[in-house]
């Protein structure tokens, strides 16, 4: 029975063999015996020999794990580089999501506050704004922005005159309003004189393209090259472009002056902006036109001027200049 | 057979526990297959499947328990699913008697050591119950083509439909018992895994 049984184990037991050994395994006395058997057969096999046929078959079994287990490898790495775009892919999408949000929050919870810059007259202010534009910013002008500056927007509220030089943005057009005009640039140097008491607002562009807008149906009305300037009618909105020499209408922020065909009222506002001087002056002269251009001189140089070539007197009262007809020079013109 | 020390380092993956029980139990298990299976390369498939399976499955191995009764429910079940796919393909299903190969008790036996159902009668029992799950008209032809084993066209006639009405019906029931018999095999799996953890 023994030898049957080392037979069977090794797997070289006939049919008939088999039979009988289940026949003998069926009495449950001798299943202990076969138990014995086993572990002798086990013990008396060399250390890790293989049956005959086992070789081949455990070599394959070696193959299909390793292959299995190197597919499995495979798959993690795969896994895993499909998580690592994930994960960057969500990163993306969550910093998105966050910028989305506080863009958003901020528009809705950051109160929109307003930046307000004044020249006083007598003075003459160059700003940097938040995009690295700069302003001058002409004696008696205002220019305000918002805190959205070059986040969202880079709309400037003029009052006055102003000189830009616009950093370059594609993307975000500079607009400045002057309540009757949109000025709309991209990145350009350009004068703007928008004086509440003209009747013209004035633009004078020294390099590139500015656009001119109707605030109201956002149309544009005119886009202006370099060495123009446009003139736009408060009144009747018409627009008058010529070509001009554009550094008589930028040298102020040099300090100078330009007056060019300008009736005295206007000389006047700009004289008092400028020295702020307070005039007071006769109806009858307010048409008066001058034409001349201030640099560094004192206010009584000019007056003296004005005297020069127009029939005016100039009469000090207390801390106001007053302008009158000069009666005297007038009777000597009439004759 | 396998010592409590083999059993744990199987169980933690110790590639010579591994192999000291594929030498073992290759040349019973091949004979145990080759009770069923006629194809040396089909035996050999079964084999490999099983230890993989073992490998795999070797962290849910109970080191007090037989690996051998362990490996056996996996053994049989793998020579189960071939016969089942087999016989579904076989012009005529025999689900009344199947000869029972006796010798399959000796494995038994020496694996399990007890005398338990044959795969003959296992295999009959799941055929019966996945056929006695077909839809009544489905089961009718299936009954009459391959359990009695008529001609499709005496089947067409008696139940008065198309010959490609009946076999369109055969290959839905195959597909249908196919599912079900093979269905069988992954909860078995788990059961034993409960039963011998």
């Amino acid at each position: 029975m023994r030898t049957l049984i080392f037979k069977y184990l090794e797997g070289s037991a006939t049919d008939s063999e088999k039979a009988e050994l289940l026949q003998w395994l069926r009495k449950k006395e001798n299943r202990i015996v076969f138990h014995s058997y086993k572990l002798e057969w086990r013990k008396g096999l060399k250390n890790g020999q293989i049956t005959v046929g086992g070789e081949e078959s455990w070599n394959r079994l070696q193959e299909k794990l390793w292959q299995k287990s190197y597919n499995r490898w495979q798959e993690s790495l795969k896994t895993q580089q499909f998580f690592r775009y994930a994960a960057i892919f969500f990163f993306a999408l969550s910093i998105g999501t966050a910028v989305w949000h506080f863009s958003g929050q901020s528009s809705r919870n950051i109160q929109e506050t307003t930046t307000s810059v004044i020249a006083e007259n007598g003075q003459i202010s160059k700003i940097e704004l938040p995009d690295g534009s700069l302003v001058w910013l002409n004696s008696g002008s205002r220019i305000s922005y918002n805190n959205f500056y070059a986040e969202q927007n880079r709309q400037v509220e003029l009052s006055g005159e102003a000189y830009f030089d616009v950093a370059k943005n594609a993307e975000l057009p500079l607009v400045v309003n002057c309540n009757d005009l949109y000025v709309r640039v991209l990145g350009t140097k350009f004068n703007v004189a928008a004086y509440s008491w003209e009747e013209s607002i004035d633009v004078v562009l020294e390099e590139g393209t500015v656009e001119l807008v109707n605030p109201v149906a956002k149309t544009t009305f005119s886009e202006m090259e370099s060495g123009q300037r446009a003139q736009f009618s408060k009144e009747n909105s018409a627009l008058q472009v010529n070509d001009v020499n554009t550094s008589r209408f930028t040298a102020w922020k040099e300090g100078m002056i330009n007056i060019y065909d300008q009736p005295l009222k206007d000389v006047v506002k700009r004289l008092e902006i400028r020295y702020n001087q307070e005039f007071i002056y006769d109806k009858e002269i307010e048409d008066f036109r001058y034409t001349f251009t201030i640099e560094n001189e004192r206010l009584e140089e000019i007056i003296r001027v004005m005297e020069q070539i127009t029939p005016v007197k100039a009469i000090q009262q207390n801390d106001v200049i007053e302008l009158k007809i000069d009666e005297e020079k007038m009777r000597k013109v009439d004759r | 057979m396998f010592d409590f020390e083999t059993k744990k380092q199987l169980k933690t993956g110790k590639p010579a526990a591994f192999k000291e029980v594929f030498r073992l139990l290759y040349p019973r298990m091949r004979g145990y297959c080759k009770l069923f299976i006629a194809d040396d390369n089909e035996v050999e498939d079964v084999i490999q499947e099983c230890f993989i399976t073992l490998w795999e499955k070797r962290k849910s191995i109970n080191p007090e328990k037989s690996i051998e009764s362990f490996i056996f429910v996996i053994l049989r079940n793998r020579c189960l699913n071939v016969l089942k796919s087999k016989k579904i393909e076989d012009r005529k299903v025999e689900i009344e008697n199947l000869d029972v190969n006796e010798l399959q008790y000796l494995y038994q036996l020496d694996f399990s050591e007890k005398e338990e159902k044959s795969i003959e009668e296992m295999l009959i029992e799941s055929f019966r119950e996945a056929v006695d799950e077909l839809p009544e008209k489905m089961k009718q032809v299936f009954v009459a083509c391959k359990i009695q084993g008529k001609k499709q066209k005496e089947v067409a006639e008696e139940l008065g439909i198309s010959v490609k009405m009946i076999e369109k019906q055969i290959s839905k029931a195959k597909l249908q018992i196919r599912d079900k018999l093979m269905k069988q095999y992954p909860s078995m799996v788990v059961i034993i895994l409960l039963l011998l953890s």
